[in-house]
C-alpha cells in the first residue's frame, strides 16, 4: 500500500511538471487529495502497513498523519484561493503544485517510517521540496529566506545524521538488531558508553530543531514563515513542526531507558526555556504580522519541549497541545493570507479595522486569539495547566514561575497586535479601495476552529487512547 | 593502505585552509572524492557485492565527478571572482585547522571508542574544517564547498560503522545530498538579483 502511494505520488508530481494546464492542475490536486485521504483511512482502520523493517504505523505516527491529511486538504483549497488572486504563469503554478505534492508526501514518509535512515531521508526530502514553495513570490526577501532555510536546514540535518551514525556505532556489539526504532527499543538499556549517547542525542536535537522550531536553529524557520505564501506558512508552522517533534520524540523514546534519561530531560528543559525566552524578547521588536505569529509558534514548541522534559502527565499534554496547535495555527495563517492580500502589506501598524472589512474573518481572528491565549474553553488552558502542575510537582517550581511570567508577556504582545488588527485605526482609503471578499474563503478556517473547540471541550476517546498508546513505552 | 589514504585526506584539509583560489578548492573536493572511493574499496571489501558496487559507483560519480563539475559550472556561469576572500588570513586558518584536528583527536579518545580511531579522527577533522570554512569565508560558494567537505567527513564516519545500512537507504542518502548541492547551485544563481558580489553580508534583510 505505502509503496503504491509513493509511486503514484511520483507519477502525479512528474505529470504536474510536464502538463502545464490549469484544468489538469485541478484534476491532479483533487486526485492527490483523494490518495492522501485513502492512505490515511486505510492505515487508520487497518492499523498496520505491510512493509516490515522500513515502515510502520504506530499511534504517534498515525495521530500526526491524520492531522497532516486534514491540514493538507484545507491547504490545497487555500492554495487555489491564493493562486487565483495572483497572476502567475501556468508554469509558475505547476512548480508550486509539484513541490506541494512532494512536500506533503515526504512528511507522510517521516511519520510512517520505522527505519532510522529512511526517516532521515524523508526529513531531508521535506527541506528540498519546500524550497520552491518558500521561493514562490520571487522577491529578494524570498531568495534570502529560501537560501538560509535550505542551507541551515541541510546543515542541521547533516548534524543529525552524524548523531544517527554515532548511535549506530554505539550499538555495534548488537549485530543482530535491525536499525529500526521498533527493534532497538530494548538495546540501549545495556549501553554503557554515556558520552557517545549524549553526543548523539545533542546532535540529533540540534539538527531537528530546524524542523521543530526550537532554540538553536529556529531563526531560519521564522524567516521561512515570514516570506512564504500564506497556505505554505500554515504547513511550515504546523505539520513541519510536528515532523520535528515526531523525530525528536522518537529518539527520546528510544533512549529513555538508557543511562542518559535524566540528562536528556535537562537538555530539553533548557532548550524549551530558551525558545520561550527568545520568542518573548523578539516579540517586542516585531513589526511584521507573519513573524509575530511565527514567534508564537516558537513559544508553543518551547512549551512542548519543556513538557517532554518534565514527563508524567505532561507527555500526554505535549501531544494534545500539538494537536490543538496544529488546528488553530493553520487557521490563523490561512486568514493571514487574506489579510496580507487585502491590505497589501505585512506591517502591523498599517493594518486595522479588519472586523469592519470582513466580519467573518474578524471572528476567525478573535476566536483564534482566544484559543492561543489559553482562555478556558481553549484546549491550551487544559494542556498548559497539566504541564505547569506537573512542573510544580516535579520540583521545577522556579522554572515554572519564570515561564509563566514570559507567557504573560507574550500574550500581552499578541493581544496588542491582534486587537490593533481587528479594531485599531487605519487610513480610510486603504479600506475603501479594496476588493470584495468572498464569505466562503473563511469556511475552512471556521471548520478548523470548531474542531479545535470540540477537541478542547470533549476530546474524542479514540484520540486519548492513541495518545496514551504513543507514550506507553516511556518510563512511567 | 587505508591509513595512508586517511593521512592524505588530512593533508587535503590543511591545503583547504590556505588555498586562495576557488578552483584549487574545487579540485581538492575532486581529490577527496577519489580518496573516499579508494578507502571504500579497501575498507568495505567484505560487504556483499551489489551493495559495495552501489556505494563505490555512487561515491565515484557523485563525490569525485558530478559535484566538482557542477560547482565549477556555477562559478563560470555567474562570473564569481576566483579568489576565496577569507575573513581570516591563510596562516591563521592553518593554525586554526591544526587546532581543530587536535580537538578531533581529543574528542575521539574521550568517546572511549576502542576501534576505528583513525576514521573517527579524520572524519571529525573534516567535519570541523568544513564548518570552519563556512564561517571564515565571505563568499556564499565557499559555504557550499565547506558543506561538501563536511559531507565527505560524514561519509568517512559512515565507513567506520559496523552495522551497515541497507543498499536502498544508502542510495537515498546520497541522492538527497546530491539534490541538495544542486539546489544550492540553483538558488546561488538567484542571489545574483540581490547582490553582484555573492557575499554572505548581502543576505541581511530579514531581521526584526
Amino acid at each position: 500500500m505505502i509503496l503504491i502511494y509513493f509511486i503514484t505520488v511520483l507519477i502525479v508530481a512528474a505529470l504536474l511538471m510536464l502538463i502545464k494546464n490549469n484544468m489538469f492542475q485541478y484534476f491532479a490536486m483533487s486526485f492527490f487529495t483523494l490518495l492522501q485521504i485513502s492512505l490515511t483511512t486505510y492505515i487508520f482502520f487497518q492499523g498496520d502497513i505491510n512493509f516490515p523493517d522500513y515502515f510502520r504505523a504506530d499511534s504517534l505516527g498515525l495521530i500526526f498523519l491524520t492531522l497532516l491529511t486534514i491540514i493538507s486538504v484545507t491547504t490545497i483549497i487555500q492554495s487555489f484561493v491564493y493562486l487565483e488572486k495572483r497572476d502567475d504563469t501556468v508554469a509558475h503554478r505547476s512548480f508550486y503544485f509539484t513541490s506541494m505534492v512532494l512536500f506533503i508526501s515526504s512528511m507522510t514518509g517521516v511519520f510512517l517510517s520505522d527505519h532510522i535512515g529512511v526517516m532521515w531521508i524523508f526529513a531531508e526530502a521535506t527541506t528540498l521540496s519546500i524550497a520552491l514553495l518558500i521561493y514562490h513570490e520571487r522577491t529578494p526577501e524570498a531568495i534570502e529566506a529560501t537560501w538560509k532555510y535550505i542551507f541551515i536546514s541541510t546543515l542541521g540535518l547533516s548534524f543529525s545524521f552524524i548523531g544517527i551514525l554515532l548511535l549506530d556505532v554505539s550499538i555495534s556489539g548488537f549485530q543482530s538488531a535491525l536499525f529500526t526504532f521498533s527493534d532497538l527499543q530494548n538495546v540501549f538499556i545495556s549501553i554503557q558508553n554515556k558520552m557517545m549517547l549524549q553526543l548523539a542525542f545533542i546532535l540529533i536535537v540540534i539538527g531537528f530543531s530546524v524542523k521543530m522550531g526550537v532554540f538553536p536553529l529556529h531563526t531560519v524557520c521564522i524567516d521561512a514563515h515570514s516570506v512564504a505564501p500564506g497556505p505554505v506558512s500554515a504547513m511550515v508552522s504546523t505539520s513541519l513542526m510536528n515532523v520535528g517533534f515526531v523525530a525528536i520524540f522518537r529518539f527520546y523514546t528510544l533512549l529513555s531507558h538508557s543511562l542518559i534519561f535524566a540528562w536528556m530531560n535537562h537538555v530539553l528543559l533548557i532548550i524549551g526555556c530558551l525558545s520561550i525566552l527568545f520568542a518573548a524578547i523578539y516579540l517586542v521588536k516585531v513589526k511584521n504580522f507573519k513573524r509575530l505569529i511565527a514567534y508564537s509558534s516558537i513559544e508553543n514548541m518551547g512549551i512542548v519541549a519543556i513538557a517532554i522534559a518534565v514527563g508524567g502527565i505532561a507527555w500526554f499534554a505535549a501531544v494534545l497541545h500539538l494537536v490543538i496547535h496544529t488546528f488553530v495555527k493553520s487557521g490563523i495563517f490561512y486568514q493571514m493570507a487574506q489579510i496580507v492580500r487585502y491590505y497589501k502589506t505585512k506591517k502591523v501598524y498599517l493594518i486595522g479595522r479588519y472586523f469592519q472589512v470582513n466580519p467573518l474573518g474578524g471572528i476567525v481572528m478573535l476566536f483564534a486569539f482566544i484559543i492561543l491565549s489559553g482562555i478556558p474553553p481553549s484546549g491550551f488552558f487544559f494542556t498548559e495547566f497539566m504541564i505547569f502542575s506537573s512542573m510544580f510537582s516535579g520540583g521545577y517550581a522556579v522554572v515554572a514561575g519564570l515561564v509563566m511570567l514570559l507567557l504573560c508577556f507574550i500574550i500581552y504582545t499578541l493581544a496588542k497586535y491582534f486587537f490593533k488588527t481587528l479594531f485599531g485605526p487605519v487610513e480610510t482609503e486603504t479600506i475603501q479601495n479594496s476588493e470584495n471578499i468572498s464569505k466562503w474563503e473563511s469556511l475552512p478556517q471556521l471548520i478548523l476552529l470548531v474542531m479545535t473547540l470540540l477537541i478542547s471541550i470533549y476530546p474524542p476517546p479514540f484520540l486519548l487512547n492513541m495518545i496514551h498508546d504513543a507514550i506507553a513505552t516511556l518510563p512511567q | 593502505m587505508a591509513t595512508l589514504l586517511n593521512i592524505i585526506f588530512i593533508i587535503t584539509l590543511f591545503y583547504a585552509a590556505i588555498s586562495g583560489r576557488m578552483f584549487a578548492l574545487i579540485n581538492l573536493l575532486m581529490i577527496q572524492g577519489f580518496l573516499l572511493f579508494g578507502i571504500a574499496l579497501i575498507e568495505l571489501s567484505e560487504m556483499n557485492v551489489i551493495n559495495l558496487a552501489v556505494i563505490l559507483v555512487e561515491t565515484l560519480i557523485f563525490k569525485a565527478l558530478l559535484v566538482p563539475y557542477f560547482l565549477k559550472r556555477t562559478i563560470r556561469q555567474n562570473n564569481i571572482k576566483r579568489e576565496v576572500e577569507p575573513f581570516i588570513s591563510g596562516v591563521n586558518s592553518l593554525l586554526i585547522v591544526s587546532v581543530l584536528i587536535i580537538l578531533s583527536f581529543v574528542l575521539t579518545f574521550s568517546l572511549q571508542q576502542n576501534f576505528q580511531v583513525i576514521y573517527f579522527t579524520v572524519a571529525f577533522s573534516a567535519i570541523l574544517t568544513g564548518l570552519f570554512l563556512m564561517i571564515s569565508r565571505k563568499k556564499i560558494i565557499t559555504h557550499i564547498i565547506g558543506y561538501v567537505i563536511l559531507e565527505n567527513g560524514i561519509v568517512l564516519l559512515s565507513f567506520s560503522v559496523g552495522n551497515e545500512m541497507p543498499m536502498i537507504v544508502n542510495a537515498g542518502i546520497l541522492l538527497d545530498i546530491l539534490v541538495s548541492v544542486l539546489l544550492f547551485g540553483f538558488f546561488l544563481s538567484k542571489i545574483r538579483y540581490i547582490s553582484k558580489e555573492f557575499e554572505i553580508s548581502s543576505l541581511s534583510k530579514l531581521k526584526d
